[in-house]
């Protein structure tokens, strides 16, 4: 259709699917591997077994882990999400003084290098005279988080007709009634996507965590860094690894469908057409 | 029945922006009332004013001789249908109307029946338990009407509500929203830039320009006697003419339109001396036979000649070159001449259609002293 | 700017001890922001201070302002730290010139050959992006690239090296950094090159052909000029968080691989002297900021604008 000849799409298809095998090989590699009995992992594949599986889960080190690095995800998907909507609606007012410097600060986080976050962290930490703890880790992931958050959320508020909250005041609501709900229910579909997009960014975060961790409670990507170290512990790692692959593979398909789901359902089903069946016969209604 | 809304000396600034230059007017309770102008003009921030939405910066809007200042829009008895019914997509369209009766706590049966009768009113029963995006551009339009009403408001406010449909649909609904008014008696405040609407709709138009308003009145005396140029060229066409007014002449006054043109006007302000505007309508411009005597009959040429279907709408120049549009009603059917560019005619222009416009535009108000 | 309600009208406006406050929607902008500059200006301000040894972890050590340490990272000969920055530049510079030249034909496929599923395979494109980076990490350092793994015993297996000699230069190589950081930014880097050329008008290109002009040079003089934007923002993309990267030669490097992150980390994990890491810290981000301002005005900047003004 733009005129791409044929050996030109066939030379970019074979581009295109060689890119896509080479991204998911190491995936798939880490799936096969965890079914596979020998404890390292290398050709040929002795023999299908799930007993990583169920050391991975009997080990509680690393269940710990995981659900310290969840706690977290959830809370940063949380507070990063509430304080993405409140940086919205502030955007979103009619005159804002200094609107592009506080927009500058609220996505700054986006490029500040973690590693030097992470240790400027750690400074405040001492200089509050304040303890490593796992509770900076979590405000250190909520102020990376944040802009993904903003970013999310700014564009379909952005979007909302701004008649409608009028609406909702020009018939009796007041101004936090009109935001429960009409705004908050349109933003819902761009809520939960902030919520993943911070759990994620929480969750597999290395840098700060490995700072601002105590020794004896690491985020799982912290005990993932110690424990590849570890040969005894690689297979039990990469059947977790597997799962946890698997498993966001599993959330973006859903989240794209929910999304579309979402989507159709806030305008009905399309399939119904505008009434032509059901419309009285009066002239007056005929459109 | 109350409903009467009465703007005094007001004043909208945006910064350094004026939007409402001083505004005096009276919207009396029950009627059909339009606020016409271009874009720009200040009559949708005249309307959010009533609603509740922007504060005046000074002045006052005042209903039913209550002032509005500090009462929020949903404390006010006045209800709004938006320029994008700003329906909201989520609910269905039951729940739509119903969410103002929600609001006040109006208990589930009296809900259900309230709302049952507004959609009965609009005639959407069939479709109460659709969505918005399922729905044309008349019905949501419907919903967006009945979902104010059922709120048995005194004032309903309309910002251009008929402009995103079809001409067909426009001109239906036209007919349905005067009727709707004059059944259930509510002030109608309507805000539109299409004087066709406005004529056809209004017991009274205010005519905006500039965040001012030129002039007030019902649709006919606005068209027949319109008090400033810009009136006269926003209602319908209208010819505007320099002149010089001599002195008086029978009922009117004696004017030249350029050298040796010399008609006389009945209408407007006869008492004006020298420089003066005069407007005339197409309508009442006759086009006679070249060499028709009478009084008022200038000699003139065709320029231009359109046919429109229902008329022709000819352009003559004067010896002068002052250029006068004339429409011809299609009454003679085949039998019209036909006013080829060139041709020699004579432009009768009736003296009683003929009006002086009044020289200063009537003031409303004087500007208050700035106070920040 | 408060609004002055007069005419007998009654001031309604909050008043907070005589002082007049019109706290609008903007207010709400105030918690993330305090948020934001007491989490991340204000660490940067004490990596400052600690940089021009104005306060030290160390207790009992004397601090007075002084730009030792400053003048030692940035002009001493042969200062080590600074040789590792230029290594971390130049593989930076080169990852991100890698991934944008490669990840343009795919950009390209998604929209000009994929046409009915683009999106789908755009999502397929993106799908290993969102799962955890470390874990891909780890599948290349020990899965693929290890002396047993994947790479070497394929190699074994079509007997193109004998059973046992692996590439040595497959892990803890200035390879396997590349490779690795390669591989984690392709799919996202797609992304906005995709965006531009998806929503370019195609009806130039067809434009193009109707004035005479063959493929090659539609695309070439056409197509991919107008793509440009899409390309540099990729390039940034890539290029800004790359600098700081410390992740990957951490599991795939070896120690003469260290980039410059590492090099930070190691001034405040084994041996803690904090002003000189701070240094290093600060110089960090002063690149990446400068890096923001030259390429920052291809990005996206849709954010800066507000609200549609007050209107009539």
């Amino acid at each position: 259709m733009s005129g791409v000849s044929r050996l030109g799409r066939a030379l970019l298809s074979v581009y295109f699917w060689a890119f896509i095998l080479f991204l998911f090989v190491p995936l798939l590699t880490l799936v096969v591997f965890a079914f596979n009995e020998s404890a390292t992992p290398t050709l040929p594949i002795t023999a299908f077994s799930t007993h990583w599986f169920g050391l991975a889960f009997g080990d509680t080190e690393l269940r710990n882990a995981l659900l310290r690095s969840v706690e977290i995800g959830a809370l940063t998907g949380l507070l990063a999400t509430a304080l993405g909507i409140m940086a919205s609606i502030g955007l979103s007012a009619k005159r804002l003084h200094l609107r592009g410097l506080i927009v500058a600060i609220l996505l700054l986080p986006l490029v500040v290098p973690y590693i030097s976050l992470a240790v400027g962290l750690l400074i405040l930490l001492k200089e509050l005279g304040l303890q490593i703890s796992l509770w900076a880790v979590l405000l250190g992931h909520v102020v990376i988080a944040l802009p993904f958050a903003v970013l999310v959320i700014l564009p379909r508020l952005r979007s909302l007709d701004p008649s409608m909250v009028e609406a909702a005041r020009d018939l009796g609501s007041g101004e936090v009634t009109a935001f429960n709900l009409v705004t908050l229910p349109l933003l819902m579909p761009s809520l939960v996507s902030s919520f993943l997009i911070c759990f994620i960014t929480s969750f597999d975060e290395f840098a700060i965590a490995s700072f601002l961790a105590p020794s004896g409670s690491p985020t799982y990507p912290v005990f993932l860094y110690s424990g590849s170290r570890t040969p005894g512990l690689l297979p039990e790692l990469i059947a977790m690894g597997s799962l946890i692959i698997v498993f966001s593979l599993v959330i973006i398909v859903i989240a794209e469908g929910g999304r579309r789901w979402a989507e159709l359902r806030l305008r009905g089903e399309a399939a119904e057409d505008a009434g032509t069946a059901a419309e009285p016969a009066g002239a007056l209604a005929a459109t | 029945m109350g409903g009467e809304i009465r703007l005094e000396r007001l004043v909208k600034r945006f910064g350094s922006f004026t939007a409402i230059d001083g505004i005096d007017l009276t919207i009396p309770a029950g009627q059909f009332f339009s606020l016409l102008g271009p874009s720009g003009c200040g009559k949708t921030t005249t309307l959010r004013m009533v609603a509740g939405f922007e504060q005046p910066t000074s002045g006052g809007v005042l209903l039913d001789g209550v002032d509005m200042a500090g009462i929020p829009p949903n404390k006010r008895n006045v209800n709004t249908v938006f320029q994008s019914y700003a329906l909201f997509p989520h609910m269905k369209v039951f729940d739509n109307v119903a969410f103002g009766l929600r609001r006040a706590h109006v208990d589930k049966s009296q809900v259900k029946q309230r709302v049952d009768a507004a959609l009965e009113q609009v005639q959407l029963t069939a479709l109460a338990r659709r969505k918005p995006a399922q729905l044309s551009g008349g019905q949501q339009q419907r919903v967006a009407l009945a979902r104010a009403l059922v709120l048995q408001p005194e004032v309903l406010l309309l910002d251009e509500p008929l402009g995103a449909l079809d001409a067909k649909l426009r001109r239906q609904l036209q007919v349905e929203l005067k009727a709707l008014q004059e059944q259930i008696g509510v002030t109608f405040l309507y805000v539109t830039h299409d004087q066709e609407e406005a004529i056809t709709m209004s017991d009274q138009v205010a005519v905006m320009n500039h965040g001012r308003v030129e002039q007030a009145a019902t649709p006919r005396e606005m068209y027949e006697e319109p008090s400033t140029a810009f009136v006269a060229d926003f209602l319908g066409v209208s010819n505007l003419m320099e002149a010089h007014a001599t002195g008086p002449s029978g009922p009117g006054v004696a004017l030249e339109l350029g050298p040796g043109v010399a008609v006389e006007a009945a209408r407007g302000d006869v008492a004006a001396r020298g420089a003066v505007k005069a407007v005339i309508r197409p309508e009442r411009v006759r086009i006679e036979p070249a060499g028709s005597g009478g009084p008022n009959r200038v000699p003139a040429m065709v320029t231009r000649s359109v046919y429109l279907g229902n008329g022709v709408r000819v352009i003559v120049h004067l010896a002068s070159g002052q250029p006068i549009v004339a429409l011809v009603s299609n009454t003679e059917g085949d039998a019209m001449p036909d006013w080829d560019p060139g041709t020699p005619v004579t432009v009768h222009l009736p003296s009683a259609a003929l009006r002086i416009l009044p020289v200063a535009l009537p003031s409303t108000i004087t500007e208050p002293a700035p106070t920040a | 700017m408060p609004e002055s309600v007069s005419g007998g009208t009654p001031d309604r406006t909050p008043r907070v001890r005589g002082v007049r406050l019109r706290l609008g929607r903007g207010a709400f902008v105030i918690p993330p922001l305090g948020v934001v500059l007491l989490l991340l200006l204000g660490p940067v301000v004490l990596l400052a201070l600690y940089s021009l040894n104005l306060r030290t972890n160390i207790p009992g050590t004397p601090t007075a302002f002084s730009s030792a340490n400053w003048k030692d990272f940035l002009t001493g000969t042969g200062n080590p730290f600074r040789g590792r920055f230029f290594y971390s530049m130049k593989i930076t510079v080169l990852v991100s010139v890698a991934v944008t030249i490669a990840a343009y034909p795919l950009a390209y496929f998604l929209a000009f050959v994929a046409r009915r599923f683009r999106y789908v395979l755009l999502l397929l494109l993106l799908a290993p992006f969102f799962t955890s980076y470390l874990l891909r990490v780890v599948a290349w350092s020990d899965i693929m690239l290890n002396q047993n793994g994947l790479v070497n015993q394929t190699l074994w297996l079509l007997h193109v090296l004998p059973h046992g000699h692996g590439v040595s230069w497959l892990l803890y190589s200035n390879f396997s950094i590349f490779l690795v950081l390669f591989y984690s930014w392709i799919p996202f880097v797609s992304l906005p090159i995709f965006a531009v050329l998806e929503n370019m008008d195609h009806s130039l290109i067809e434009a193009a052909t109707d004035l005479g002009s063959n493929r090659l040079s539609t695309f070439w003089r056409v197509t991919f000029p107008l793509s440009l934007p899409g390309v540099i923002a990729a390039f940034v993309f890539v290029l800004i968080p790359t600098t700081g990267e410390f992740i990957t030669p951490l599991y795939v490097g070896g120690p003469n691989n260290q980039l410059f992150g590492n090099v930070i980390q190691s001034f405040f994990g084994n041996s803690p002297d904090w002003n000189y890491g701070a240094v290093l810290a600060v110089s960090l981000i002063a690149v990446v900021l400068v890096l923001m301002l030259v390429f920052g005005r291809f990005l996206n900047t849709d954010l800066r604008q507000g609200e549609a003004g007050a209107g009539a």
